[in-house]
């Protein structure tokens, strides 16, 4: 998002760093894949729905297109063993990456005793309901964003008169 | 598969989700947990193929959308990917700078962690599936720190794990 902002606002100035600004604020609070909603924002603001919608096909379907082709080959090639070696480490990979994924998202909020008491709590009650009780996914994330909500109600949890907040 | 049914459960997914890995645990109670439509093998395979090229994190949606139902599954998937990106435009229209409200950003904040504990739950069994001996275990280690502590792309990072599995079979 970074390089698009410096293309979009910097190199060919078709979207002003207050447009930039706003549609990357958006992106990170809308569902899904943010880089996809910060094109399709982007788009929108340039060129209106014609603009959005050339953003996001732009992005994802030639992408989506070899993933698939990957996908195909990683098939067809299962009855090599070296084919099969490589795969196997890069499923490996695959896990590796989805626990640095837990530490990137929580990372932000552990800056602080409290915020780190609220992740803990959050995270690791997410986790145990998931892992250790098979409570379903929306519950989870109901509970967890109820949580944060009243956690955020709480008088110890407002920013200080500095303004210094976790993030 | 129903391609419907796949593109409302992958929607539904991803909908939940704030990061391109976020839907994976909603994908694998659905795909893996509830339906048998995935093994957890399968389901790695998808997310190998989604991140080992160019492009977004959620690209493996379309992988799974493939994998239960063929090409239409591919596209079902490719629009419930999709979708939930043009939710920005209105939000732009009508919420503009009051997303950094902090009732608004007490609700991201839950979500965002309640989705880092269910990912930590769902890596546990792609862990148990992708660890089949010292290298693999290594290889996981060593991803995270490289994720973790450095800016190297994640494309990087796959290629390099494929080359030392394909050097390891060879030598094997």
């Amino acid at each position: 998002m970074t390089v698009l902002g410096r293309e979009l606002v910097h190199r060919k100035r078709w979207i002003s760093e207050e447009d930039y600004e706003l549609a990357f604020a958006l992106a990170r609070v809308t569902p899904g894949t943010s880089i996809i909603a910060f094109c399709a924002a982007c788009g929108w603001l340039i060129l209106g729905w014609a603009g959005a919608v050339a953003a996001v096909f732009a992005l994802t379907a030639p992408t989506a297109v070899f993933a698939v082709l990957l996908l195909q080959g990683i098939e067809s090639g299962a009855r090599y063993p070296l084919v099969m070696g490589a795969v196997a480490a890069t499923v490996a990979a695959v896990a590796g990456m989805m626990w640095a994924i837990v530490w990137i998202i929580v990372r932000p909020f552990a800056r602080g005793l409290t915020p780190i008491l609220r992740a803990a709590i959050i995270a690791g009650g997410a986790f145990l309901a998931s892992w250790k009780f098979n409570i379903t996914p929306i519950a989870v994330l109901a509970a967890a964003t109820l949580a944060s909500l009243l956690w955020g109600l709480l008088p110890s949890s407002q920013p200080s008169k500095s303004g210094a907040t976790p993030e | 598969m129903n391609i419907f049914l796949v593109y409302v459960l992958l929607l539904k997914a991803s909908l939940a989700s704030f990061t391109g890995l976020g839907s994976l645990p909603m994908i694998r109670y659905d795909f893996v947990v509830e339906r048998h439509a995935l093994t957890d093998h399968q389901l790695n395979t998808a997310v190998v193929a989604g991140r080992a090229g160019p492009g977004p994190f959620g690209l493996y949606l379309v992988c799974v959308g493939y994998t239960v139902a063929g090409v239409p599954g591919a596209i079902s998937a490719f629009l419930a990917l999709i979708t939930p990106a043009f939710l920005v435009l209105p939000l732009i229209r009508w919420l503009g700078r009051r997303a950094s409200h902090p009732r608004v950003r007490d609700a991201i904040r839950g979500l965002l962690l309640g989705s880092a504990g269910l990912l930590l739950a769902s890596s546990v069994p792609l862990a148990r599936d992708a660890n089949t001996g010292s290298l693999s275990l290594a290889i996981m280690i060593g991803a995270f720190l490289v994720l973790s502590f450095t800016r190297l792309d994640s494309a990087w990072l796959m290629a390099g794990a494929a080359a030392l599995g394909f050097v390891a079979a060879l030598i094997r």
